[in-house]
């Protein structure tokens, strides 16, 4: 099967919910990433306000 | 060799309309390519074309009487309350359970209805599987009996995607201005559009992953979201009505389309995870009206929606062995299982409804027959007991039906709502009945319902059923009884668009039964006028002016009614027949293939072409033509009279000559004109005028004579002959009859009677009951004679107005002589 490149944001599209079981586990992946970041950005931000 | 594998794939409600308009913009490649890989053509439904009723005749090829769904709803087990129809009331075997037992795996997703599970050799996702019963922040379990086997229901929910996980960006194709108009975001449509959107999004998932990652050979997945989007967004769809409001046009006008183009996206990824050993099936159930027949406003009255319904559904089929880039015609929801289990070399059902559609293969072969399916042992994979679904899934799936509208919200006093429920059920088991012929059936379960109940849908089904079996005065009766309520039924049901004015609806079609043209049409043309779109009335308009001979006015409504209905069969094949009395032979071949091409299955229009054919000297065509109308219906004489001719004249093929003229030597024995009344009335005065109008009525021993005379003697005249109700049943079967019923009211038979009651001795006094058992005689000779000419003589009406009653006769006998023997 021929391999195809997809950007996948965490807004998702039709387009990936086309994609079946691999657009939707890759959709949530996007999403726990952003959340992944977002929790780490926060925690740095908490850990650096304590320092201040 | 690798195994053939089949994919049945269910759109409920996609409609070719839109489909074609879509391609011929580019806007379905994936459905596009499909089609041209296979054949394509339309799938005809049932009535009620209720959808959990028709996916499982798609899944059983039995009607709903044999197969047990009758509708969207059920009573619970324990008879207090109502749930979701379930798969545990389904009486058949479905495909898959057939399968199973011959040792294939199948895997069967989202199919309407399949909660509880079955248990069988593959994986089952029921269509409960993408409800959401909570808000995203709950905990989302899924119901019982969702998925089997159980040990996959952690993979699989994880597929499920939540209505309120849905963006602003999976929205927007459907409603654009969702980015700019914030008050959309809280409109109740935007919110089923999203629902819709997550709930095809679950079952295309769940489907991809066991495609992928499951052995297969049977895979059956089912999507609801076309109707849905239909039925929220039809009625925006373009062109714009003014009707509907301009905002919500603009705002809401893209729904159906982007629903389409969505299920081509899904089509797509489908497609990739096939290959060249699996055959697709792409199918739905019914059609949706996209045009001018959308109506505008839901009766009010359960499954109102389904007025939204057309009669056709799409079917395509493509793989190993099919027909490329072809279309087929004569297809029906019926034929989906014996044409499944015939590719699959198995045996089919005699008991099933349907057919083998072998004109989709390229080498057919004969299909190998079973008694039935239901009472060969085997593994099939069907429940062994009753599982009680999650009730709060059940009634969530309630709910998301009368969001729809399919069914009201629950009465606050439920045991009503089971009984009207129950009533329902039986109305719809009556209508899918009537669909299949049997209407005897159905005229009980009416006559049980609309006494009860009163309620007019039933009473006028019922009416409409009398007319067919030609029990007149009960129509009658009922129509006087229809008018008596109908004020009562007016506050319950204010809407009803399906027959509008159908009081005098059904009026006008009684008089058009008994035919009292003159009657019928003021009527019909008077509901016309304040309904210049009731595709119904302009149809019998026109059919009264074809039966009068006055072409020109035929053809003028049946083009009327071809604009509101251009898939009518009998409207293309009436326009064929007014063009082809007029000597307009091009004009009527093309509306006779349009016929056949709606209705494969329709004799007349295959007769009809064939005769057309002849008259321009295509006499290769017209044989064929007619050889086809004769393997539809093999017992019709006059296509042999035809091919006699055309065989011996033109074709020179001196043995299909003598096959068909051996054929109508063996069944044409004659035609008789019977008069039917009732022994013991004096019609003396009735006989001796018509014998001053040259109509003369023989005595029994003499029409032995004169029916041997006329088959040897070409100067034949029709016998007509007095036959009282009780005798019918002695005549023999193989004449054709035309029946002319002397008509007179109980009050004037007893009359009649009681004059003659010195010379009648087996007639009594107390004559109703016998009149009665002597009516239920002629009808039951009716019921049984189904190609019987029918006329009703009103006697007093004839001595009142025999200027315009005699020749109305005359005419009627003359038509009756010329025409068919069957």
């Amino acid at each position: 099967m021929e391999k195809k490149e997809y950007i996948v944001t965490v807004q998702g599209s039709l387009g990936l919910l086309a994609l079946g079981h691999i657009g939707v586990r890759k959709w949530r992946e996007a999403i726990n990433n952003k959340k992944k970041v977002e929790s780490k950005e926060t925690n740095a931000s908490i850990k650096k306000d304590e320092k201040k | 060799m690798k195994k053939n594998k089949i994919l049945l794939l269910g759109w409920d409600a996609a409609d070719w309309k839109v489909i074609d308009k879509l391609i011929s913009e580019g806007k379905m490649p994936s459905l596009q390519g499909l089609i041209k890989k296979g054949v394509r053509g339309n799938l005809k439904t049932l009535d009620p074309p209720l959808s959990p009723m028709l996916w499982t005749t798609i899944a059983t090829g039995f009607r709903a009487d044999k197969h047990g769904i009758t509708g969207f709803i059920e009573p619970t087990p324990t008879g207090d309350g109502l749930r979701p129809v379930t798969s545990t009331s389904r009486k058949v075997k479905a495909i898959w359970n057939i399968y199973n037992q011959e040792g294939w795996k199948s895997n069967v997703v989202g199919w309407w209805p399949s909660n509880p599970v079955e248990p069988i050799n593959g994986v089952m996702v029921s269509n409960f599987f993408q409800v959401a019963n909570k808000p995203l922040s709950e905990p989302w379990i899924m119901p019982n009996g969702t998925i089997h086997p159980t040990s996959l229901i952690e993979t699989l929910q994880e597929f499920r995607v939540h209505p309120h996980e849905i963006t602003i960006p999976m929205v927007s194709p459907f409603i654009p201005h969702i980015n700019t108009n914030i008050e959309l975001r809280s409109d109740k449509r935007t919110a089923n559009v999203i629902k819709t959107i997550a709930n095809a999004a679950s079952i295309h998932a769940v489907s991809t992953y066991l495609m992928q990652e499951t052995e297969w050979d049977f895979m059956a997945i089912y999507h609801d979201a076309i109707d849905h989007f239909c039925h929220i967004g039809m009625r925006f769809y373009p062109p714009y009505r003014t009707e509907v409001n301009k905002d919500d046009f603009e705002n809401f006008k893209y729904i159906v389309e982007a629903g389409y183009r969505f299920h081509d996206l899904m089509l797509h990824r489908i497609l990739e995870l096939i290959d060249e050993n699996t055959t697709i099936l792409l199918i739905s159930d019914h059609g949706f009206y996209s045009d001018h027949q959308r109506p505008l406003s839901i009766p009010h009255e359960p499954s109102g929606p389904a007025v939204e319904h057309s009669p056709y559904g799409i079917f395509i089929m493509a793989g190993k062995g099919i027909k490329k880039n072809q279309r087929i015609s004569g297809a029906s929801v019926l034929d989906i299982t014996p044409t499944l289990l015939y590719y699959a070399g198995l045996e089919v059902g005699k008991d099933m409804e349907g057919k083998v559609l072998y004109q989709c293969f390229e080498n057919p072969t004969e299909a190998k027959f079973i008694d039935s399916w239901e009472q060969k042992a085997g593994d099939s994979g069907q429940h062994n007991e009753i599982i009680r679904e999650d009730p709060w899934a059940a009634q969530e799936a309630m709910n998301q039906l009368v969001e729809l509208g399919y069914i009201d919200a629950p009465d606050e006093d439920i045991s009503k709502q089971i009984i009207n429920s129950k009533r329902e059920s039986q109305y719809y088991i009556a209508r899918n009945l009537i669909n299949g012929g049997k209407t005897l059936k159905a005229i009980e379960i009416l006559e049980e319902i609309y006494h009860d109940s009163k309620v007019h849908r039933y009473g006028q089904r019922l009416a409409m059923c009398y007319l067919s079996k030609r029990r007149y005065q009960h129509c009658k009766d009922l129509i006087e009884d229809l008018k008596k309520n109908k004020d009562e039924n007016k506050a319950e049901y204010p809407v009803n668009i399906e027959e509008p004015m159908y009081l005098e609806y059904l009026e006008g079609l009684y008089f058009l039964a008994i035919n009292r043209h003159r009657k019928a049409l003021p009527i019909l043309e008077m509901i016309l006028e304040r309904n210049p779109t009731n595709f119904h009335v302009l149809l019998n308009i026109a059919l009264i002016y074809l039966e009068r001979k006055k072409y020109g006015f035929a053809e003028k409504y049946f083009i009327q009614s071809l604009a509101i209905d251009d898939q009518n069969t009998n409207a293309h094949h009436g326009l064929g027949l007014s063009f082809l009395r007029q000597n307009k032979f091009e004009e009527a071949i093309d509306e006779f293939l349009i016929a056949i091409e709606t209705n494969f299955y329709f004799p007349r229009a295959h007769y009809h072409l064939g005769e057309t054919l002849f008259k321009i000297g295509n006499f290769e065509d017209s044989s064929k033509a007619f050889e086809v109308s004769l393997r539809i219906a093999p017992k019709m004489i006059k296509p042999h009279e035809w091919l006699s001719k055309i065989y011996s004249e033109h074709l020179i093929n001196p043995q299909l000559a003598e096959r068909s003229l051996n054929f109508i030597k063996e069944n044409k024995k004659g035609k008789i004109i019977i008069l039917n009344g009732i022994e013991g009335v004096d019609y003396s005065q009735l006989f001796e005028l018509l014998k001053v109008n040259n109509i003369e009525i023989l005595s029994e021993g003499a029409i032995d004579l004169r029916i041997k005379n006329s088959l040897e003697y070409e100067s034949f005249i029709t016998p007509l002959v007095f036959v009282p109700s009780q005798i019918l049943n002695t005549l023999p079967s193989f004449y054709s009859y035309l029946f002319i019923e002397l008509v007179l009211t109980q009050e004037e038979i007893i009359l009649e009677l009681e004059k003659q009651k010195s010379k009648v001795e087996t007639i009594k006094f107390n004559q109703l009951q016998e009149l009665n058992r002597i009516a239920s005689l002629k009808t039951t000779w009716l019921d049984s004679n189904p190609t019987v000419s029918y006329y009703a003589l009103d006697i007093p009406e004839l001595f009142k107005n025999n200027e315009e009653e005699l020749p109305r006769l005359l005419e009627f006998i003359e038509n009756f002589q010329q025409s068919s023997f069957v």
